[in-house]
C-alpha cells in the first residue's frame, strides 16, 4: 500500500466528516477555568503583600527587642522571595497565547512549568526553616507571650537543625516513594521538574534542523 | 482584529465549516474516546476565548485554528476540561458516529500517528490534510526546510511500517 494512495484515502474522510453533527454551545457563559486560576494567583499575591505589610508593621513596632525583630525580618524576607516567585509566575502565565505557533508556545508553557516547580520547591524548603521565627511572631501576635521566654533556647537550636535536616530527609522520602504521592509532593522530589526539562530538550530537537545525510 | 467573526453565530458557521480540523485533532491527541469529546469542547472554547487575536489579513481561519486547536490538544489541559464539561453535559462533535465509520485505510493512518511523538503527530497531521510546507512551518513554528526534512523521515519511517 502506498502512502500516496492513503493520503487520498485521508482526504476522502473530510467529505464523510461534512455530515458531522456539531452543536456549539453557548459559548458566552461559559466561565473559563483560566480565568479562575488567575482570580486565585491574584488573591496569593494579595495575601502575600499583606502579609509583608503585617511583618514589616510588626518589625517596626518591635525594633528594640531583637528577640522578635529578627523573627519578624526573617519572615518578611521568606515573603518577599515569595512575592517575587508569584509576580514572575502572573507575569509568565498572562504571555500564553494560545494562537502563537506550536513550538513558541510549547517553550513558554516548559518555561512557566519549570519556574512554578522550582517555586514550589523553594518554598516547601523555607518553609522547613520558618516554623521557629513564626512561632515567636504568631505567640506574640495572638497569645502576646515571648516563646523565648515559654521554650529554652535548645528547643529551637533543636527546631532549627530539625528543619536543617528535613530538607535532605523529605527529598529521600518523596523520590523513595513518589509513585504513591501527590503530585505536588513529587514536585518537590523533583520527578515532574525532570519530565519539564525533558520536554524542553525534545522541544529543542524539534526545532533544530536535522542534517541531511 | 480584521475580518475575524464578530458574533458566535459567525463562529458558529466557521467552525462548520472546519470541523473537520476539530474532529481529526480529538482523533489524533486523545486516545480514550470518553475524553474527545472534552478536548473538542476545550478547544472549541479556547478558539472562542483567542478569536479577537485572529488577523484574516495574515492567514487563513483554518491556519490560526490548527494553531490554538493544536495547542490545546497538545498541552491537554484535563482539569479544565473536566469542568467545562461539567457546564455542558452534551456532546459537542458526535466523534464516537465518526470513528465507526472510519475506512480500514484511515484507521491504519490514524493507528500509525498516534504512535508518534506529539510534535510529529502535528507534522503528519497537517501534511495528510494537504497543508503547504510554509502553512506548516508557520502553524508549528519551524523552517520550511525543517519541515521537508522531517516529513521525508517519517514518511520513509511510514513506508518501513507499512512493509
Amino acid at each position: 500500500m502506498e502512502l500516496q494512495h492513503l493520503q487520498e484515502k485521508w482526504l476522502e474522510q473530510d467529505a464523510r466528516l461534512v455530515r458531522l453533527n456539531l452543536r456549539v454551545v453557548l459559548l458566552a457563559d461559559v466561565k473559563p477555568a483560566v480565568q479562575r486560576m488567575s482570580w486565585l494567583q491574584d488573591a496569593n499575591a494579595l495575601a502575600t503583600i499583606a502579609a509583608i505589610i503585617f511583618l514589616g508593621n510588626f518589625a517596626f513596632e518591635n525594633w528594640q527587642s531583637p528577640r522578635f525583630l529578627v523573627a519578624a525580618l526573617v519572615l518578611d524576607t521568606l515573603a518577599i522571595i515569595l512575592l517575587s516567585a508569584q509576580v514572575r509566575l502572573m507575569v509568565a502565565a498572562s504571555g500564553i497565547n494560545y494562537s502563537d505557533s506550536v513550538t513558541v508556545l510549547r517553550r513558554k508553557i516548559e518555561e512557566m512549568r519549570v519556574l512554578r516547580i522550582r517555586t514550589i520547591r523553594w518554598i516547601l524548603t523555607l518553609s522547613m526553616l520558618a516554623f521557629p521565627p513564626l512561632l515567636v511572631v504568631a505567640m506574640k501576635v495572638l497569645l502576646n507571650k515571648d516563646a523565648w521566654q515559654v521554650f529554652d533556647r535548645g528547643w529551637f537550636i533543636l527546631h532549627a537543625v530539625l528543619g536543617v535536616a528535613m530538607i535532605p530527609l523529605s527529598s529521600w522520602i518523596t523520590r523513595r516513594f513518589e509513585h504513591r504521592l501527590p503530585g505536588f509532593v513529587r514536585e518537590l522530589a523533583g520527578t515532574n521538574l525532570n519530565a519539564a526539562i525533558d520536554s524542553l530538550a525534545s522541544l529543542a530537537e524539534f526545532e533544530t534542523e536535522p542534517s541531511v545525510k | 482584529m480584521h475580518g475575524a467573526p464578530h458574533t458566535q453565530a459567525q463562529f458558529a458557521d466557521l467552525l462548520e465549516a472546519h470541523k473537520g480540523i476539530l474532529y481529526k485533532i480529538c482523533r489524533v491527541y486523545c486516545a480514550h474516546p470518553d475524553g474527545r469529546e472534552d478536548l473538542a469542547q476545550d478547544i472549541v472554547l479556547q478558539l472562542w476565548r483567542s478569536l479577537p487575536s485572529y488577523d484574516a489579513g495574515r492567514c487563513r481561519f483554518s491556519t490560526w485554528m490548527y494553531r490554538v486547536a493544536l495547542n490545546i490538544a497538545i498541552s491537554a489541559h484535563r482539569r479544565e476540561s473536566a469542568r467545562i464539561r461539567h457546564l455542558s453535559p452534551d456532546p459537542l462533535l458526535d466523534i464516537a458516529a465518526a470513528v465507526s465509520a472510519e475506512t480500514v485505510e484511515v484507521r491504519m493512518l490514524y493507528d500509525m500517528i498516534e504512535r508518534l511523538e506529539p510534535l510529529n503527530r502535528a507534522l503528519l497531521l497537517l501534511y495528510l490534510d494537504g497543508n503547504s510546507y510554509a502553512e506548516i512551518a508557520e502553524i508549528l513554528g519551524i523552517r520550511e526546510t525543517n519541515v521537508a526534512t522531517k516529513l521525508n523521515r517519517l514518511k520513509e519511517r511510514m513506508k518501513q511500517e507499512m512493509n
